[in-house]
């Protein structure tokens, strides 16, 4: 089979095409740019990539972790320190409850109460808890908590069992730690803020006087 | 068939794999060829292989004549889907649009001594045509060898090849009636 003109035409056709010398540098050299410019890079192109890949998935993992260790950390330490602090001021409310320290004030009405407690700086309310809002108000006296100005509230159930309501500002660190319920030494102490407050309240667990 | 192929490949053997040995200028300009056989325009050519090599040196890919056939061939077809509406025509071979219509309409310049005949034979050809006739004829690639370059089975190509040739034939025909 003898060759085909009409191929060697056309090959000739496309040997003969050449780009334009000023193309043909533009382009060289674009190359040459490259290559020199990996010549110096000690990894290639890919590798860099994969490098970055791999160091940035590192990077992320540690900062994951370390995301995670502080959030459990603070977790763990703000439980503690609520634990801790509501076993604190559970255990003052209760030493207080036990001593039954005579009243400086009696009153049945809260209002009454509030007028003549003036060294107080908060307002003296009555609770609207529904469990301390049943119980009948004997009278009261300042007292302390934490270091905070207090009163210290006594009142009695339909069956004459004694409760002490303490009535304090609901500082941030009361607001956000001491709220929940405990047993200390026999007294049940429950904890909680309403407003600007915190409540504090105490009685002798059943089963004990 | 079989000899038209061995002397092809005498001319440019076909590579398989990545040579760091290859010229620089032996690349782009037969990159260039290439470019001339689907756009049958010399700017045109020109752009296209200027920017499949510059995606190639962005891209850190290799400096292959069958990756930088790929590239500037995405580069047409994706040209001419841009620059055209193309009904899907039932054709039995090539199907990519930007490679099945449309004929050369670039008015490069022709240097001195220039088959001109030729050139406006293969003008009239589509530009997959073209491009099969040089893979075939310049490169010395084989129909199995076109045929994954084009994503076309070996007897398309065959056929495609048959009738790109009459076609030519008859353009030439047309352009200078005493050559047959």
């Amino acid at each position: 089979m003898i060759n085909d003109p009409l191929d060697d035409r056309i090959a000739g056709f496309y040997r003969g095409q050449f780009l334009s010398q000023v193309r043909l540098q533009q382009l060289q050299s674009l190359g040459e740019e490259h290559l020199a410019a990996e010549r110096k890079q000690p990894w290639s192109n890919h590798l860099l990539l994969g490098r970055y890949v791999v160091a940035g998935g590192f990077a992320a993992a540690a900062l994951i972790l370390a995301i995670g260790l502080t959030v459990y950390w603070k977790d763990g330490a703000r439980h503690s320190g609520s634990s801790s602090l509501l076993r604190a001021v559970a255990s003052e409310i209760a030493m207080n409850h036990r001593k039954q320290l005579a009243l400086e004030f009696s009153a049945a009405d809260y209002r009454d109460l509030a007028r003549r407690m003036e060294k107080l700086d908060f307002r003296l309310v009555a609770p609207a808890d529904p469990e301390a809002a049943q119980l009948h108000l004997l009278g009261s006296r300042y007292c302390s908590i934490q270091g905070r100005l207090a009163a210290q509230l006594r009142l009695r159930d339909d069956t004459d069992r004694v409760h002490t309501l303490y009535e304090t500002e609901a500082s941030q660190k009361l607001r956000s730690a001491a709220v929940g319920e405990i047993k200390v030494a026999n007294v049940r102490v429950r904890t909680w803020t309403d407003g600007d407050v915190f409540y504090g309240l105490a009685v002798a667990d059943s089963g004990s006087k | 068939m079989k000899r038209r192929d061995e002397q092809a490949k005498e001319v440019t053997e076909l590579p398989k794999a990545e040579s760091p040995l290859i010229p620089l200028e032996d690349l782009l300009q037969r990159g260039y060829r290439y470019a001339m056989s689907l756009t049958h325009d010399q700017t045109s050519a020109e752009d296209l292989v200027q920017d499949a090599w510059l995606a190639i040196l962005h891209a850190g890919g290799p400096r292959t004549f069958p990756y930088l056939f790929s590239s500037i061939r995405s580069r047409f077809v994706n040209t001419r889907r841009r620059e055209q509406s193309v009904p899907m025509l039932p054709l039995d071979e090539a199907t990519v649009p930007g490679l099945v219509n449309g004929h050369a309409t670039g008015t490069g310049s022709v240097p001195v001594g220039f088959d001109r005949s030729l050139e406006r034979a293969l003008a009239c050809l589509r530009p997959v045509e073209r491009e099969v006739l040089f893979l075939s004829v310049v490169e010395g690639y084989t129909a199995d060898e076109i045929g994954r370059l084009v994503g076309q089975s070996r007897g398309s190509v065959l056929s495609l090849l048959h009738r790109a040739r009459e076609k030519a034939r008859k353009c030439l025909e047309e352009f200078e009636p005493r050559i047959k």
